[in-house]
């Protein structure tokens, strides 16, 4: 008579993968076998040392954004219903492009005015570059607080228009964030140079 | 499992969002026959098999394992610190934690993935089958070379211990 259990069985018995009338059914013809229990416990030992020097899971480092960014692909994926025209709305329907363009004109004119020449950046990573093509992703930590961004390639500027955001208290000290921008240039600019006129 | 499997940081967050998406898209096609755990393993497996296929054929067909290996991620970087474990017993534990991930790396994508989804998730041999739709005896036979190579790769290590 063959005692030698299947080898499918006895693999899967040193896994652990049998439950049930399997697992009785193998460990009542050969639960006397110190060989079997022996490799047994080594193939635990080995599960034990992997599990514990990979970890199964990971949390993410902002989860809130990771959910965030996962949200807004689906939202972007989904199909558009189509929305309800109201009549009490319906001055929304030239407002909005309206005050949307004259932003952007209002953008890409400051940008003529205050920015230099245009330089183009060469990144090195082309999923970065294809990132960059997309536009960025607005993430907005606080509740009620919506962000929309225009973007001129021309002017190489990006606005960030954010509403709902509280209003900034009278008492803020902006000072300290000004101490932070310790850069030669913006130093020059704060401290009066030695040919001009001290106020006295 | 993505973060183990293809080893590059950034991609690795973005290919388990985009599991997440195709999950929630194809939702509606769920049947209960498997377990919700299987069915979202599955899913992890073809995203990331597409990307691997992605990336050979953006590599003009030239199969390029130096892809697994680019931007490793430190495997000694754990997010949370073991608690109460001694120094010694943790640079150790770090040690092994490396020259394993190295080891792993070596492997094939499929034997990579059939260690990390027994040893490392403790799936059974059923849902690895479904998984990595092959046979539960293609699975047992993928785990035992894997598991060989792993150990003749850390021999000093596994028998250390």
């Amino acid at each position: 008579m063959n005692t030698k259990p299947a080898e499918t069985t006895l693999a899967r018995w040193l896994d652990d993968d049998l439950e049930g009338t399997e697992l009785a059914a193998f460990e009542a013809s050969h639960a006397a076998d110190a060989t079997l229990l022996a490799r047994r416990e080594e193939s635990r030992a080995w599960r034990a040392s992997v599990a514990a020097a990979i970890p199964a899971a990971i949390e993410p480092a902002y989860p809130e954004f990771f959910n965030h960014r996962i949200a807004k692909s689906i939202r972007e994926r989904m199909p558009k219903a189509q929305p309800r025209r109201r009549a009490a709305a319906a001055w929304r329907a030239w407002w909005m492009p309206a005050s949307a363009a004259a932003g952007m004109v209002l953008a890409f004119w400051l940008g003529t005015k205050t920015g230099g020449t245009p330089q183009m950046m060469t990144l090195a990573n082309p999923d970065a570059a294809q990132v960059a093509a997309q536009g960025p992703t607005v993430y907005t930590p606080e509740h009620g607080v919506d962000a929309e961004w225009f973007a001129s390639p021309d002017a190489a500027a990006t606005v960030i228009v954010l509403e709902g955001v509280d209003a900034i208290p009278d008492t803020l000290d902006f000072s300290d964030s000004v101490g932070l921008l310790s850069t030669a240039n913006s130093t020059a600019a704060l401290e009066p140079s030695d040919d001009a006129e001290v106020p006295e | 499992m993505i973060r183990n499997m293809i080893h590059q940081e950034a991609d690795a967050w973005d290919l388990a969002q985009e599991v997440f998406i195709k999950a929630w898209q194809a939702l509606a096609s769920y049947e209960a026959k498997a377990r919700f755990s299987t069915w979202l393993y599955r899913i992890a497996h073809n995203v990331v098999y597409d990307w691997t296929r992605k990336r050979k054929f953006e590599s003009a067909g030239e199969l390029n394992d130096e892809i697994f290996d680019q931007h490793r991620i430190d495997p000694a970087a754990v997010t949370a610190p073991g608690a109460g474990e001694a120094p010694d017993e943790a640079m150790a534990r770090g040690e092994l934690r490396a020259k394993l991930a190295a080891a792993l790396a070596k492997l094939s994508p499929e034997h990579r993935e059939v260690v990390l989804l027994k040893d490392v998730q403790g799936l059974a041999y059923k849902e690895i089958a479904e998984v990595m739709a092959s046979s539960i005896g293609t699975v047992m036979s993928r785990l035992f070379y894997a598991r060989q190579k792993l150990q003749t790769m850390l021999q000093d290590e596994y028998q250390a211990r």
